[in-house]
């Protein structure tokens, strides 16, 4: 009877259907973590929230103007759309090292030039009798001309100081050559009157050696009166060039 | 938590036996699937080391005839079915082996489960004992008892343990 009841009991088997689906709970309930269904809500709400930061972030750290100030030294300021001073950068080993030394970043575009005409540096400049060049650079908005006309107030009396406006197309290989815009500007109206004088000559020059030659070149073609004022600029005006005359294919390069 | 692995193999190796203890408990098939579900999680799940394999197979007993008797307390489960509906998925009619499954399955629980460990499982009074939490001598009282009733079913006198 034994072996009888071994045998009965020895043909009943767990099919494969039985084992497999238990195996199949098993994975399921203990290994496999069910894929997580995203919430739309709050996912949606991350996105969002993520869009108004990199629009917000992407409105604040692009500039809508840019305030190029040249000596010898060349800085730039770029300024955003809420007149906020977003990059203090230097084009030439002066410039950066001056660059170092302010502290300009997120202050108000206004304070940050009143700072920049009060410093040490350019006073120093100034009492070598170096010209200081300060060119704001827009697209055309209204908040380059207002801040222009902050720097004129700002610097009206002060003689060697020439304030002017430029626009993104006319100077937009400047930072290509390594130039500052508003160095670049002056060179490009210095080259309009001698078209043979070499860009990367030039813009080696001083600002103050960039008008003597400019006034050299103007003198010698007769089309400047007895203006003063930088022929790429002044104050008041802007620094394009036109009235300034070009040298026709001659040559007015002044040695000194 | 055991390993996925190691929940497998026990599913492969135990589920015969477990689907006989389903069957000493009459539990059809829906029933049967749910204590496999429920004896293999908990396989899973225990931190239990076993010493041996007798060890973890007399486990496994334990917590099967635990689950089946769990479900005959549950008032949402078919309690038991037809005999004649187990033996249908177990030996087929006129077979050698449905006469003697009839006659195990025929008699009570109590006697079912001994009859399983002593005569299938080769479990001695004193292992089943120790695995049904019962007294020794009430092993051997069912088993003397079981085995009587076996006799007058099917005949003979060989089934001395």
């Amino acid at each position: 009877m034994r072996d009888e009841i071994k045998r009965a009991f020895g043909a009943v088997q767990a099919d494969a259907a039985l084992r497999e689906g238990t195996k199949e709970f098993l994975a399921q309930r203990l290994y496999r973590r069910p894929a997580r269904r995203l919430r739309p809500a709050p996912l949606l709400a991350c996105l969002a929230l993520l869009a108004v930061a990199l629009a917000g972030g992407r409105f604040y750290y692009t500039p809508r103007l840019t305030v190029s100030i040249d000596v010898n030294l060349s800085l730039e300021l770029g300024i955003n759309g809420l007149n906020r001073v977003i990059s203090v950068e230097g084009f030439n080993s002066d410039g950066e090292a001056w660059a170092e030394t302010l502290d300009l970043k997120y202050k108000d575009s206004t304070a940050a030039l009143e700072e920049i005409l009060a410093s040490d540096e350019l006073a120093e400049y100034l009492s070598a009798d170096e010209l200081v060049s300060i060119a704001v650079v827009s697209g055309g908005e209204e908040a380059g001309e207002k801040l222009l006309a902050f720097l004129e107030e700002e610097t009206a009396g002060q003689e060697n100081i020439y304030c002017c406006s430029a626009s993104y197309q006319e100077v937009g290989p400047a930072h290509e050559l390594g130039l500052s815009y508003g160095k670049y500007r002056a060179c490009l109206a210095l080259q309009s009157l001698d078209p043979e004088l070499d860009l990367n000559e030039i813009c080696h020059m001083t600002m103050r050696q960039i008008q003597d030659m400019t006034e050299a070149c103007q003198e010698e073609n007769g089309s400047q009166g007895s203006d003063s004022s930088p022929g790429w600029g002044s104050a008041g005006e802007g620094c394009g060039t036109e009235g300034q005359g070009h040298s026709g294919g001659q040559g007015c390069r002044h040695h000194g | 938590m055991r390993s996925e692995e190691e929940v497998n193999r026990a599913v492969d190796r135990y589920a015969p036996m477990v689907r006989r203890l389903c069957m000493v408990h009459l539990k059809n098939r829906a029933d049967t699937e749910d204590i496999f579900q429920t004896v293999f999680l908990k396989y899973a799940l225990s931190s239990v080391l076993f010493q041996s394999d007798e060890h973890e197979k007399a486990w496994l007993i334990r917590v099967t005839l635990n689950a089946c008797r769990d479900l005959l307390g549950s008032f949402f489960r078919s309690r038991t079915v037809p005999l004649d509906q187990v033996l249908e998925s177990a030996a087929p009619a006129g077979s050698e082996n449905r006469e003697v499954l009839e006659a195990v399955l025929s008699l009570p629980p109590k006697y079912r489960e001994v009859v399983y460990l002593h005569y299938y499982e080769d479990y001695t009074a004193p292992q089943i004992s120790r695995i049904l939490h019962k007294n020794v001598n009430t092993v051997y009282t069912l088993l003397t008892r079981s085995r009587r009733m076996l006799r007058e079913q099917l005949g003979g006198d060989d089934c001395e343990g």
